[in-house]
């Protein structure tokens, strides 16, 4: 177990910086995730840690050694890839003891920790099988297996549950996240699936074009989103944005101007929207059409039509008012995220 | 007006009647597939299977090839005679060196080469282009040009060792000991480029996740090599043992002609040559057809043979 720390590394591909400047310190023991859409570097900052890019700049710490020139097969750390690389020519009990064969272990040794490992992933039955003989659950638990058995200082994960369908992964969530907590290995996580990164994560790296925008705990970046690509990224459905010269209702109307007019934007979470009634009277108002209702039935998703954009509020699955209708939606004046015009969050 | 269709038909009676007897045996499920493999059946009845009967037909016979002469039945005398025949018996020794030289020849040399090529990535674009270059040259323009090249008065190759190195460097496709690997180096220089292609398509089939998978799990080049691409490209050696071993026979028919004549001392020549040479040089078609027959026996039994002891050990990636 080991702390890991990026120090302003760069990657360039030809002309394209799919790294910049990332820093990031993280603890041992730590579950930290990348987190950002496709094409934002978060891949190559994991594949930089594992050695398998050489940086273009910058340098990799681990437990506070130097290891940017240090070849991905002397760094000892594992890693889960996506597609889980499972050696297809290989059982699942070669597939997992690979790595301590090449350490030339005893073989009781090599056996004893494979089976540990093996049992911690419930994988006992499964040893003799070949990949592909296995499914898409039992193969992301295989390349699981594969990485513990090792005993590494780092875990890496690519985008481990990509592959699965979505009650599956639900379910590897949880696998994964209980395994870490018990082995209490540092562990990185790459993925482009915010319920992911929010569940998982001590901590989340948000990442666009390259460059991290912000770093946190994931209920405070949600809370408090640095920028506005952060507002937009975490949540689902994504915060509203509405111009703040917007009509934005009778309610609270000075303490809501005053804050709304110092702001080039403003950010309402669906979830803080709430369906008034007549005499309702909220900091802010939105008075608009109903024009589409996504019944979930824990929750219900109103697409309210509001000054020629679309607003999205989050109710309880109890409340299915008729579409085509006008409806008021309001929210408190401290829901409101303010941004300034390079899209920076405005605090107070 | 309506037209009354008859039961289970899909056609009416009166379009049907229009139909000729083309399009009713094209469309009938008793004749049309046989229909569909015609052309294919009548080009392998006539080029393949007509030529083996044929060829079985005349090893059992004597002939010259003089249309005058009547052919006149042998029985199993030209098996008998060819296989005390020292031309046959020094043509099967020598297939047996070919064979045996082409497996690390042809078949394992391009392996470190088309794994190196493949490891450049799109760097590998000119090497491969070089290599492939002598598939490209006619065996014939390529063997003229080494006769030229090993030509002990003048040729650049004597010439070069003399000048180099001090060694003189006689005939050698006329020296018993050297001809036949003179042969084999050029045959092997003419098809390791394509082997080297087929090995790249092997490669490139192979996920290089695996390979990052393995250097994390601490593995250097020579175990990558050892436990997951030597593995994982079986299908592909497979294939380019199977016929490097049965092309390799027939492949340096033009080199021995051009070169050798199957000399010195019959120590080139092949079963393949041979062949060419009871039939078409001493105009003994019963043994040159006895020879075919043996030859085609011994191309099969290998082909058995590889497939039953070696398909079991391939990996195949899922």
């Amino acid at each position: 177990m080991a702390s890991v720390s990026f120090r302003g590394v760069n990657k360039r591909f030809g002309t394209v910086a799919a790294v910049r400047d990332f820093s990031l310190e993280i603890a041992d023991g730590e579950f930290v995730v990348l987190v950002g859409p496709s094409g934002c570097g978060k891949t190559t900052s994991l594949r930089i840690l594992a050695g398998l890019e050489p940086p273009s700049g910058g340098h990799i710490l681990l437990g506070g050694e130097d290891i940017t020139g240090v070849p991905s097969m002397d760094r000892n750390i594992a890693m889960v890839f996506q597609n889980y690389a499972l050696y297809p020519h290989m059982t699942v009990r070669e597939n997992v003891s690979f790595a301590l064969q090449l350490r030339k272990l005893p073989k009781a040794e090599i056996d004893a920790a494979t089976a540990r490992a093996a049992a911690m992933l419930g994988l006992e039955d499964l040893m003799e099988r070949k990949p592909r003989q296995l499914s898409g659950g039992q193969r992301q638990r295989v390349a699981v297996c594969r990485a513990i058995v090792r005993d590494p200082e780092a875990f890496l994960f690519d985008e481990p549950l990509s592959n699965l369908d979505a009650k599956l992964r639900a379910a590897a969530r949880t696998e994964i996240r209980s395994l870490q907590q018990e082995l209490g290995v540092t562990t990185v996580y790459v993925t482009h699936d915010q319920v992911e990164a929010m569940t998982m994560a001590d901590r989340i790296v948000v990442m666009h074009d390259g460059e991290i925008q912000q770093v946190g705990r994931p209920l405070d970046v949600y809370a408090r989103p640095a920028n506005l690509f952060v507002a937009t990224f975490i949540g689902n459905p994504s915060m509203n944005l509405v111009a703040p010269t917007a009509d934005l209702g009778n309610g609270n109307a000075g303490a809501a101007s005053a804050g709304a007019q110092s702001a080039a934007m403003l950010g309402l979470r669906p979830e803080s929207l709430a369906l008034l009634g007549d005499t309702d009277a909220p900091d802010l108002t939105l008075s608009g059409t109903l024009r589409q209702v996504e019944a979930l039935g824990a929750e219900t998703v109103l697409h309210v039509d509001f000054c020629g954009q679309t607003i999205l509020a989050r109710l309880p699955g109890t409340v299915t008012p008729v579409v085509g209708r006008p409806v008021r939606l309001g929210c408190r004046y401290e829901d409101l995220h303010r941004f300034d015009d390079a899209g920076r969050r405005l605090d107070g | 007006m309506t037209v009354a269709h008859a039961p289970g038909s899909l056609v009416s009676p009166a379009r049907r009647s229009r139909r000729g007897w083309w399009a009713r045996t094209a469309s009938d499920p008793r004749f049309a597939p046989w229909l569909y493999l015609a052309p294919m059946l009548l080009l392998l009845g006539v080029f393949t299977y007509w030529p083996f009967v044929h060829t079985f037909y005349l090893s059992l016979t004597e002939w010259n090839l003089n249309p005058d002469q009547p052919i006149e039945f042998a029985g199993i005398d030209n098996y008998d005679r060819l296989v005390g025949n020292t031309l046959f018996q020094a043509a099967s020794y020598n297939t047996a060196i070919y064979i045996a030289a082409s497996i690390p020849l042809k078949v394992l040399l391009p392996i470190p080469f088309a794994v190196f090529i493949w490891s450049l990535g799109r760097a590998g674009n000119l090497y491969r282009t070089i290599v492939f270059l002598p598939t490209l040259i006619s065996f014939v323009v390529v063997s003229v040009v080494f006769l030229w090249l090993l030509n002990p008065l003048g040729g650049l190759i004597p010439s070069f060792f003399q000048q180099v190195f001090g060694w003189r460097i006689g005939n050698v496709l006329k020296d018993t000991s050297t001809a036949i690997w003179v042969i084999l180096l050029l045959s092997t220089w003419k098809v390791i480029g394509f082997n080297i292609l087929i090995y790249l398509a092997g490669l490139v089939s192979i996920n290089r996740t695996y390979v990052e998978a393995m250097r994390m799990d601490g593995a250097r080049d020579w175990t990558v090599f050892r436990r997951l691409i030597w593995p994982l490209l079986t299908p592909t050696t497979f294939f380019v043992l199977i016929y490097t071993v049965i092309f390799t026979i027939q492949q340096v028919f033009t080199p021995i002609d051009i070169l050798t004549e199957g000399g010195p001392d019959s120590t080139t020549t092949n079963l393949f040559y041979m062949v060419y040479q009871y039939t078409f040089i001493t105009f003994d078609v019963g043994l040159g057809a006895a020879g075919t027959v043996v030859l085609f026996l011994f191309l099969l039994a290998i082909t058995l043979l590889k497939v039953r002891v070696l398909d079991r050990r391939v990996n195949y990636q899922q």
